[in-house]
C-alpha cells in the first residue's frame, strides 16, 4: 500500500495542492462575492448621498450593515421555491447551473500569485495552468450563454422568453468583440497562457515603465471593459434582465434558484475585474518587484524574503481585483442603460471595427518594430 | 491511466449523449443532448492534449452554432407543444438514413484503426496551424473568408430590404 | 411664478460624440460623491429613523399620527359614534363602545385601536368625526416598528391633548350631556 503511494507520490501531491488551491481560493472568491452583494448596495448608497443597509444585526451589533449578506442568504433559503406549470422541469432546474458553473470554472484559470516554495516543492498559485488559458477563458465564457437562455425558455413564460432573446443576441455579439480585444496582447507577448502573459508583464519598457497590457494596448483595454462589462449584463447593458423595469430571463426564479443568478452576476464582476487586472494590469505584478525583492531603475535595490514577494505578490492581485470590482459598481451607477438598437449598433458598428483596427494597429507596430 | 480513463470516459459520454438526442422527442432538449455531445468531445480533444482544438470546439459550436441552434428551435411551434408530435413514418425513413450514414462513417473509420499516434504530444499545436493556415494554405484561407464576407453581405440585404417596405 | 428653463438642444460635438471623455466626466461625479460621503459620513442628509427624528416644522399641514381628544374631566372627547371606523378605507380602526353609568345620552369607546401598520394616513376619520374627537395633527411620524404589535395603537396611547392645549367643553354631544347632567341635577 504504501509502496504504490509512494510510486504516485508526484500525482497525489500534485491533486492535493490543486484540491488546496481551489479550497483557498475559491472560498475566497465566495467570500467575496457576498461581501459584493453588500458592496454594492453600500457603493450605490454611498453615490447618492445615502447610508445604505445598516439594520441587520446579530445580538444587537449591527456593523453598519456587515450582516446583511448572511440575511440576505437567509431569507433566500427559506423562501418558497415556486416552479410555474408551464415551466419545463428539468430545464428549469438545469439552468441555473449552466449559469454558475462555467463562470466558477474560469477561475480554475486565473493566476493569482507566482509561486511558493513548500518544502522543496514548487506551488504554482494557479489552479490549473494550461498554454491556451484565453481561448478557455472565452470558450467558458461563451457556455454562460446557455444559463440566461435556458431560464428564460424553460420558465414557460413568453415575457422570460424575450427577455432570453436579448440575452442571447447580447452575448453573442459582445464575445467576438471580446475574443478579438485580446487578440493584440497575444500578439504582443507572444503567448496565449493567463500566467505566461502576466509573467510578461514584468517586463519594463524603455528601462522604467513595466509593460502592463494597459500601456501596451490602451485601446484594447477600454474595449476589453466594455465589451466584458456587456457580456456581464449589467448597467448600461442590463436590457437582459433590467432589474428596476423591463421583464427579464429570471423572472419566474425564486428561492436559492433566483439567488444562483443573482449570485453568478455577482461572480461574474470578480471575473471580470480579475481578467482585466491579468489582461491588462499585471496581474501578480509589483511595478520593480522580481524574485529577489526590488530593483529600481536607478539601480537601488531592496531584497526580499521569498515568502515576503510571494505574499506582496498576492496581496497586489487582491488590491487589482477590488479596484476593479469598486469600479465596475461605480460605472453600474453611473451610466444610464442603452437602448436595444444602441447596443447592437455599438457593437457591431463601433467595437468591432475598433478591435479589428486595433489588431490592424499592433500588427503594423510590431511589423515596424520588428518584431515580427 | 488517467488520460485512458478521460479519453473512455468522455468518448462514452459523447456516445451516449449523441444516441439519447437521437430518441429525444423534445428539440430544445435533443438541442442540450447535442452540446453535451459537443462538451464531451471537446474534453476528448483535451485529454489528447489538443488544447486548441478543444478551446475552438467549444467557442464556436458550443458556444455559437448551438446557441443559435437553440434560439431557432424555440421559435419552432414543436418546442411549445406540451406533447411532443406522434412518431410517424419519417422516423424509420430518418433512421433508414442514419443507419446508412453510420455504415459510412465505419467504412471510413476502418482504416484509421491502422493509424497510430506516433508523435509526442505537441504543446497546443496553434502554432503549428498558424504555420500551416498563413503558410501553404494562405489562398483557401482567404477564400474561406471571402465565403463568410458575401454570406454576411447575403444577410444584410435580405434583411434590408424587408426593412424598406416597412 | 413660472421659471422657464432654457434647453441647450445643440447638436453633441465630437468629443461628446466619442462618449468616452462624457463617461469620465460622469464617473468623476459620482466618484466625488462616493469619497467625501465615505470619509465625512456625517455630511449626508440622512436621518437614522426611528432612534433619531427630527422636529417637523409646526406649521406642515401634514396628516401625522393619530390622537383622541380629551375634556376637561379626563375623559374621551370621542362618544363612539363608529362614523370613523365606517369611514376608514383600511378598516384599521376598532371601536368598542361602553356607556356611562349615570349618563344615558353619550357613549365612550371603551377600546378604541387604530392599527398603523394598516392606516393609510388618509384622514377619512378626522373628516367624518362629528365630534371632532380625533385628529392627525401630532406631527409625530408612525412607522419602524419591527412588530406588529408595536404598531397597534391603544385608547390609552391615543388619549391625549397636545401642549398648551386647552381642553374642550363645546361640541354638540358634549353640550346636550351637560345639558342633561344640569337638569337631573336641578331635579
Amino acid at each position: 500500500m504504501t509502496a504504490t503511494l509512494l510510486a504516485h507520490k508526484d500525482l497525489l501531491l500534485f491533486i492535493g495542492a490543486a484540491a488546496l488551491k481551489v479550497l483557498v481560493f475559491l472560498n475566497g472568491v465566495m467570500g467575496f462575492t457576498a461581501l459584493l452583494t453588500l458592496a454594492e448596495r453600500k457603493v450605490s448608497a454611498l453615490m447618492q448621498d445615502r447610508v445604505g443597509p445598516n439594520r441587520a444585526s446579530i445580538f444587537g451589533l449591527a456593523l453598519n450593515g456587515l450582516f446583511h449578506p448572511v440575511a440576505d442568504g437567509i431569507k433566500m433559503l427559506v423562501k418558497e421555491d415556486f416552479v410555474p406549470g408551464r415551466a419545463d422541469k428539468l430545464l428549469f432546474a438545469l439552468a441555473p447551473f449552466f449559469a454558475l458553473v462555467p463562470v466558477m470554472a474560469l477561475f480554475a484559470l486565473i493566476p493569482f500569485g507566482d509561486y511558493v516554495m513548500v518544502f522543496g516543492y514548487r506551488l504554482d498559485l494557479v489552479i490549473a495552468q494550461v498554454p491556451l488559458g484565453v481561448f478557455l477563458v472565452l470558450a467558458l465564457s461563451g457556455l454562460a450563454i446557455y444559463g440566461v437562455f435556458l431560464g428564460g425558455w424553460a420558465s414557460g413564460n413568453n415575457f422570460t422568453l424575450l427577455g432570453a432573446l436579448r440575452g442571447a443576441a447580447q452575448m453573442v455579439s459582445y464575445e467576438v468583440v471580446l475574443g478579438l480585444t485580446l487578440v493584440g496582447l497575444m500578439m504582443i507577448y507572444g503567448t496565449a497562457g493567463l500566467q505566461d502573459l502576466v509573467r510578461a508583464q514584468g517586463k519594463l519598457l524603455f528601462g522604467f515603465v513595466p509593460a502592463w497590457g494597459i500601456v501596451v494596448q490602451p485601446l484594447g483595454f477600454v474595449l476589453f471593459l466594455t465589451a466584458a462589462i456587456a457580456e456581464n449584463k449589467r448597467t448600461p447593458f442590463d436590457l437582459v434582465e433590467g432589474e428596476s423595469e423591463i421583464i427579464g430571463y429570471f423572472m419566474e426564479y425564486s428561492s436559492m434558484r433566483f439567488a444562483a443568478f443573482m449570485f453568478s452576476e455577482f461572480v461574474e464582476i470578480i471575473l471580470v475585474s480579475m481578467l482585466s487586472a491579468t489582461l491588462f494590469f499585471g496581474g501578480w505584478q509589483v511595478p520593480y518587484l522580481y524574485d529577489t525583492g526590488f530593483v529600481l531603475p536607478g539601480g537601488a535595490a531592496l531584497p526580499l524574503n521569498h515568502y515576503l514577494v510571494a505574499a506582496l505578490q498576492v496581496a497586489s492581485f487582491s488590491a487589482k481585483t477590488v479596484f476593479f470590482s469598486w469600479f465596475l459598481l461605480v460605472v453600474r451607477w453611473t451610466l444610464p442603460r442603452f437602448r436595444f438598437d444602441q447596443l447592437m449598433t455599438l457593437c457591431w458598428k463601433r467595437l468591432l471595427p475598433l478591435a479589428l483596427f486595433n489588431i490592424l494597429l499592433t500588427g503594423a507596430a510590431l511589423l515596424a518594430l520588428g518584431k515580427l | 491511466m488517467i488520460v485512458a480513463a478521460a479519453v473512455w470516459t468522455f468518448g462514452a459520454v459523447a456516445l451516449l449523449a449523441t444516441v439519447l438526442m437521437i430518441f429525444q422527442r423534445s428539440p430544445v432538449k435533443a438541442a442540450l443532448l447535442m452540446l453535451a455531445a459537443l462538451l464531451s468531445t471537446a474534453g476528448l480533444y483535451l485529454a489528447l492534449s489538443a488544447q486548441l482544438l478543444a478551446a475552438l470546439q467549444i467557442i464556436l459550436y458550443a458556444g455559437a452554432i448551438m446557441i443559435l441552434f437553440v434560439v431557432a428551435l424555440t421559435a419552432l411551434p414543436a418546442a411549445w407543444r406540451d406533447r411532443p408530435a406522434p412518431a410517424s413514418f419519417r422516423r424509420v425513413l430518418g433512421l433508414a438514413a442514419a443507419a446508412v450514414i453510420l455504415g459510412e462513417l465505419l467504412k471510413a473509420a476502418g482504416p484509421l484503426k491502422a493509424l497510430t499516434v506516433d508523435a509526442p504530444f505537441s504543446e497546443t499545436g496553434a502554432l503549428g496551424l498558424a504555420r500551416q493556415l498563413f503558410g501553404p494554405f494562405v489562398l483557401q484561407f482567404e477564400l474561406l473568408s471571402l465565403v463568410i464576407l458575401a454570406s454576411i453581405v447575403g444577410a444584410v440585404a435580405l434583411t434590408s430590404r424587408r426593412r424598406g417596405n416597412v | 411664478m413660472i421659471s422657464v428653463k432654457k434647453v441647450d438642444n445643440r447638436p453633441l460635438n465630437l468629443l461628446e460624440r466619442l462618449y468616452l471623455p462624457e463617461i469620465a466626466r460622469g464617473l468623476l461625479v459620482t466618484t466625488r460623491h462616493f469619497f467625501v460621503n465615505l470619509f465625512n459620513p456625517k455630511g449626508m442628509p440622512t436621518v437614522q429613523y426611528p432612534e433619531k427624528t427630527i422636529p417637523l416644522p409646526h406649521a406642515a399641514r401634514t396628516r401625522t399620527r393619530h390622537r383622541l381628544k380629551v375634556r376637561a374631566d379626563g375623559s374621551p372627547k370621542c362618544v363612539a359614534c363608529f362614523m370613523c371606523q365606517t369611514a376608514c378605507p383600511a378598516y384599521c380602526i376598532r371601536i368598542e363602545a361602553a356607556e356611562y353609568p349615570d349618563n344615558s345620552v353619550e357613549k365612550y369607546p371603551a377600546v378604541f385601536d387604530i392599527d398603523l401598520s394598516r392606516c393609510v394616513m388618509c384622514g377619512m376619520c378626522v373628516e367624518a368625526c362629528p365630534e371632532d374627537a380625533i385628529a392627525m395633527d401630532t406631527l409625530e411620524i408612525p412607522g419602524g416598528a419591527l412588530t406588529r404589535s408595536e404598531m397597534l395603537m391603544t385608547r390609552e396611547d391615543l388619549l391625549r391633548n397636545l401642549p398648551g392645549e386647552a381642553p374642550s367643553v363645546l361640541g354638540a354631544s358634549n353640550r346636550l350631556a351637560n345639558e342633561y347632567l344640569k337638569s337631573k341635577g336641578e331635579q
